[in-house]
């Protein structure tokens, strides 16, 4: 699942404001129960890429492939030229 | 057969091509070249034409990165996972306490089918043919979360 984000008005909610590059973590009853993780919007943007990059990877957010990009892969897959494996033509083309 | 995203198989995966280069000739030993440079004026002079190269492959644990796309097109994305097993004791501390951000540790609960602790090799992802793998024995699964949890490029 693709990270999502909810907005809230800065009125509405009391934050430190993180530098780039730190994550502050909000405990709750000591530092093993972490609430929220207030993040830069910088690195907030690159975790977001990574999580979407996940989910493209992955397949489940791919968009599908058409006709003609199946085409496009299939003609750069498959050999379409000449394989020259004689030893004479070899040398001859790679001027030895 | 449905390939999945955190899966690990058995594949077969080449070396990345590099100097210097070998060209398969027939009945004869290979055509060695030093630089790539006179391999693609050849190849551009002689039109359309195409060489052999003989490229050395090994069968390597692989950890899917990316499920089936599509049926017409086999490709995947992979990537080769290192046996925590092959390195010294400190480089395994390392990898376990997730100092090295390009070897991603992964439980060995999740990859049963190895035997042994591994880490995936994040910096260098492979595209492999689904017919280049061994479906034969999935060797774990990562979960969702697990792959999360790991870094960008998974």
């Amino acid at each position: 699942v693709v990270l999502q984000s909810t907005p809230i008005k800065s009125n509405d909610v009391r934050v430190p404001r993180p530098r780039p590059g730190q994550a502050l973590v909000v405990h709750r009853y000591g530092a093993e129960h972490v609430k929220a993780v207030i993040l830069h919007p910088d690195d907030f943007a690159e975790l977001r890429e990574s999580s979407e990059l996940l989910e493209q990877l992955s397949g489940t957010a791919r968009p599908e492939m058409g006709e003609l990009a199946v085409r496009v892969h299939r003609r750069g897959e498959s050999p379409e030229g000449e394989l020259i494996e004689d030893e004479a033509s070899v040398r001859r083309l790679l001027g030895l | 057969l449905t390939l999945a995203a955190g899966e690990a198989y058995w594949g077969i995966v080449p070396y990345t091509p590099q100097a210097p280069f070998r060209i398969h000739v027939r009945d004869a030993a290979p055509v060695e070249i030093s630089s790539a440079a006179p391999i693609i004026d050849g190849l551009r002079k002689g039109g359309d034409a195409e060489f052999g190269f003989v490229v050395r492959a090994k069968a390597r644990p692989l950890l899917l990165l990316s499920a089936q796309s599509d049926p017409r097109v086999s490709d995947l994305f992979a990537l080769r996972l290192q046996r925590l097993g092959e390195l010294a004791p400190e480089e395994r501390r390392r990898i376990r306490e997730q100092r090295e951000p390009l070897l991603y540790h992964l439980r060995p609960e999740s990859l049963p089918g190895m035997g042994q602790e591994c880490a995936a090799m994040v910096s260098a992802p492979i595209r492999v043919h689904e017919t280049a793998l061994d479906t034969r024995d999935c060797l774990g699964q990562l979960d969702r979360e697990e792959l999360r949890r790991s870094p960008s490029v998974l």
